[in-house]
């Protein structure tokens, strides 16, 4: 009786209550299971024809990361935002000690799955624990859980400001949570590497059948996050060495041959990272701001993007909010950026969720992005439409 | 003729079962008298379990499938269930905060209160007894 009551206990620790939970404990040790579905649909409503890369545009990219990109192919596309992940943890009980992974699979991927997260956790006290394993780069507000799709607030995440080329990295981390008088604080400090085969970022801008390997080494970073009643904000910085390769070769059965980077291809950088996020929570009202700043001593441009969303609770398990988000690549002109050379977009997007239970929801979201690129800019991908429909659920 | 249809009147807009007052409720050697809505708010919701008298906090939440569950988020937060969950899933998986310890109802809340100085829970009012102390009105001003 009483591994059934922990059973349930556990199971709602580590899985939002829900019936279908798997937890057992024996012998002190606790196993427990959950997961995470996404099924996205999406059709382009319009934009600019044309072939960019190797893409029948309109484009729209929704996942980066995973190059989860809609197309012009017409018909509704369900490839770029749906996924099925996968949760499980083991823990020692009354020893502070437990060890949590994570797997997805997804359409974007072909269904494959791949461990996104894995890592070990020692409780040092009440409130500070070290964590060593493969984790997720704290980049962003929305970064640990930015394959939970029932998590967040859109189909899918503004693609302006997440999107970077690694998400992931292997480290360790040490986490503490205090109070700095009236506001709660978690300071989350960093290090570690993370070497990425055949990154899906670059297939966006270098094709499908491309490859890129990209290694982020001497990663160090904090991230600290204040949030007083109704209003959160997140301050972030990353540091790392950074150097990415085109190797030639057969990829996907296609032959290869990169065209040089003359910026950044073969030569280690190193890239510094800020972002901040400002969120505040009132009443029926929702407003989130986030902001990225990357720099690169020694590369020719720099990165900015940010995202400004109004939400608002229309009716009893009815939101709806209207985000802005934009990315613009800056000219770093001293070292021979070319300022008409830029990438840049902006994207508006309507975003209406329905929560249909506790654990499931669905929206309904129209994306406009337009091209902002400099005259000069390639890859140019062109103004997009986008409609999406997405089913969310934890379990 | 009038009465009866204010009296229908009435039964279509007032709820079929009148939601009783909810309390939150610590161990009385805890050495809290009272918390504030943000303190009990940061206990929930997992920003800062600390608290007044330096212990830390081990919150107590009912089954979903219970109507004081909802109401009390609701009425604490604002918040739907749906996004009390959304909030979680966003926080527990990367080990920055645990959400409250579920309870199989309210008098497994009560006898854990009475058995943990560290335990706090909400109830209905009507199940307080003297071994349980009243830190915080739910709903209240």
């Amino acid at each position: 009786m009483k591994n059934k009551i922990n059973a349930v206990v556990l199971a709602c620790s580590v899985g939002l209550c829900s019936a279908d939970v798997f937890a057992v404990e024996e012998g002190g040790l606790r196993l427990s299971g959950s997961g995470f579905l996404t099924v996205g649909l999406g059709k382009m409503l319009g934009g600019d024809r044309a072939t960019v890369v190797d893409f029948n545009c309109p484009c729209f990219t929704s996942d980066y990361a995973q190059t989860g990109v809609y197309d012009g192919r017409g018909g509704v596309q369900w490839r770029p935002d749906t996924r099925l992940g996968l949760q499980g943890r083991a823990e020692l009980a009354d020893s502070g000690l437990s060890f949590t992974a994570q797997a997805v699979a997804r359409g974007a991927n072909g269904g494959q799955g791949d461990v996104q997260w894995a890592y070990g956790s020692y409780l040092l006290n009440d409130s500070t624990s070290i964590q060593l394993g493969r984790k997720r780069l704290p980049m962003f507000y929305y970064s640990d859980t930015q394959d939970v799709g029932f998590a967040l607030p859109w189909t899918h995440l503004p693609p302006q400001l997440y999107g970077w080329e690694a998400v992931n990295y292997n480290g360790v981390n040490l986490l503490h949570r205090s109070t700095w008088g009236q506001w709660g604080a978690t300071l989350n400090v960093l290090a570690g590497r993370e070497h990425l085969r055949d990154s899906g970022y670059w297939k966006i801008y270098n094709g499908q059948h491309s490859r890129t390997d990209v290694n982020w080494d001497n990663i160090v970073g904090a991230d600290l996050t204040l949030v007083r009643d109704w209003f959160e904000t997140r301050f972030v910085y990353i540091q790392s060495n950074t150097v990415r390769s085109n190797p030639t070769g057969v990829w996907n059965g296609v032959t290869y041959t990169p065209s040089p980077d003359p910026y950044l291809n073969g030569k280690v950088t190193r890239q510094r990272i800020y972002s901040a996020a400002f969120n505040v929570d009132y009443a029926d009202w929702l407003m989130l701001s986030e902001f990225l700043y990357i720099a690169r001593p020694g590369a020719a441009f720099e990165d900015t993007a940010q995202l400004v969303a109004l939400g608002n609770r229309i009716a009893p398990n009815w939101q709806a909010m209207v985000t802005l988000s934009r990315y613009q690549g800056k000219a770093v002109t001293a070292l021979g950026g070319d300022p008409l050379a830029q990438e840049g977009h902006v994207s508006r997007s309507l975003t209406v969720r329905r929560d249909l239970s506790p654990t499931s929801a669905i929206k309904v979201q129209f994306d406009s992005q337009k091209d902002r690129g400099g005259p000069r800019w390639i890859p140019r991908f062109g103004n997009a439409r986008l409609l999406t429909l997405s089913y969310d659920r934890v379990f | 003729m009038r009465g009866l249809l204010f009296i229908l009147a009435l039964s279509m807009v007032a709820p079929a079962v009148v939601a009783e007052d909810l309390v939150v409720i610590v161990n009385p050697k805890s050495g809290v008298s009272q918390l504030t809505r943000e303190e009990v708010v940061d206990v929930f919701m997992g920003r800062n379990r600390q608290l007044p008298s330096r212990l830390t906090a081990l919150p107590l939440d009912l089954p979903s499938s219970t109507a004081e569950r909802e109401q009390f988020y609701r009425q604490l937060t604002g918040r739907s269930l749906a996004e009390i969950n959304a909030y979680w899933a966003r926080l527990m998986f990367t080990g920055r905060a645990t959400p409250p310890i579920l309870v199989s109802g309210q008098d497994e809340s009560l006898l854990m209160v009475m058995d943990n100085r560290s335990a706090v829970a909400y109830v209905s009012r009507s199940r307080v007894n003297a071994q349980v102390k009243v830190v915080y009105e739910v709903g209240g001003k």
